[in-house]
């Protein structure tokens, strides 16, 4: 799935009357490349499969829930936001291998981990319920509510904190 | 007179697919008269699996005619519309902002 425009304009998933978009490659990885322009998912998505969403210049708006079992990674050099306390609903865990994924109201649903590769950066305003680790940085001023293994160049104001590593 | 005969088999390639089918008589027409063999063409899409939407704003993701296949423009499929198959789509440069709503479709395979 790719989204491209350098007009200035872009585009909108929206549901309509009904409907899911269901992302899904079986055992592969399904891929979303954000190339140019600012677009929107607002139609509910289930992630069947792993799932890449890469932003390499352009931005994508997830202005829905993510749902489903598949793994959700996030790739390429921008940023990708999770607007809502509920936008990761899905159970399966979180890569972060390069730029940054922000969560200005937290990761509250429990499911599968959190791993940041080196480079990559979790910015978090929210409570956290899910294991970060790995050698990327974690900015977070929400409370940690499973344990977290990162960076040590990290910064981590957490009201509570289920377990702080390097 | 008129029949309708079905043409059946798999596709090994995308694309416009064109052919000819022979259907020959037999039994018929009068004692010693040949049998009457008749050519037919048939011209079958086949999609690719990858497409790019071309309609406008506001307009459904389930209608074909809004997406043209990446490889044979002419051909339009809807993406993830097929049921066994993960089909790719790509949303690329437009005049405007455009909105594209599932009503009702519910993509099973988009990769």
């Amino acid at each position: 799935m790719t989204f491209s425009d350098t007009t200035g304009s872009g585009y909108t998933v929206a549901q309509g009357s009904g409907g899911t978009l269901f992302l899904d490659n079986g055992a592969g990885t399904a891929t979303v490349s954000v190339l140019s322009g600012t677009h929107t998912i607002s139609s509910p998505v289930t992630l069947n499969s792993a799932t890449d969403i890469a932003s390499n210049g352009g931005t994508l708006l997830l202005n829905t829930t993510l749902t489903g079992s598949g793994a959700l990674i996030v790739s390429g050099s921008g940023m990708l936001t999770l607007p809502g306390a509920d936008t990761l609903s899905s159970s399966g865990g979180v890569t972060v291998s390069q730029g940054t994924l922000a969560a200005p109201l937290g990761i509250p649903h429990a499911g599968g981990g959190v791993t940041l590769a080196s480079g990559a950066t979790l910015v978090a305003a929210g409570q956290i319920n899910r294991a970060v680790s790995g050698q990327g940085t974690l900015t977070a001023t929400g409370d940690l509510l499973s344990a977290v293994r990162v960076n040590s160049a990290s910064s981590i104001r957490a009201a509570r904190r289920a377990l702080a590593g390097r | 007179m008129t029949d309708v005969r079905t043409l059946a088999g798999t596709p090994n390639s995308a694309g416009i697919i064109n052919g000819t089918v022979v259907l020959a008589t037999s039994g018929e027409g009068l004692a010693g008269e040949s049998p009457i063999n008749v050519s037919v063409n048939y011209s079958v899409p086949v999609f690719s699996g990858s497409a790019v939407w071309n309609g406008s704003t506001g307009s459904s993701w389930g209608t074909a005619a809004n997406w043209n296949d990446q490889l044979t423009p002419s051909i339009n499929a809807a993406p993830g519309t097929f049921a066994g198959f993960s089909d790719a789509m790509t949303l690329n440069d437009s005049s405007s902002n455009r909105t594209i709503t599932l009503d009702g479709t519910s993509p099973p395979s988009i990769v």
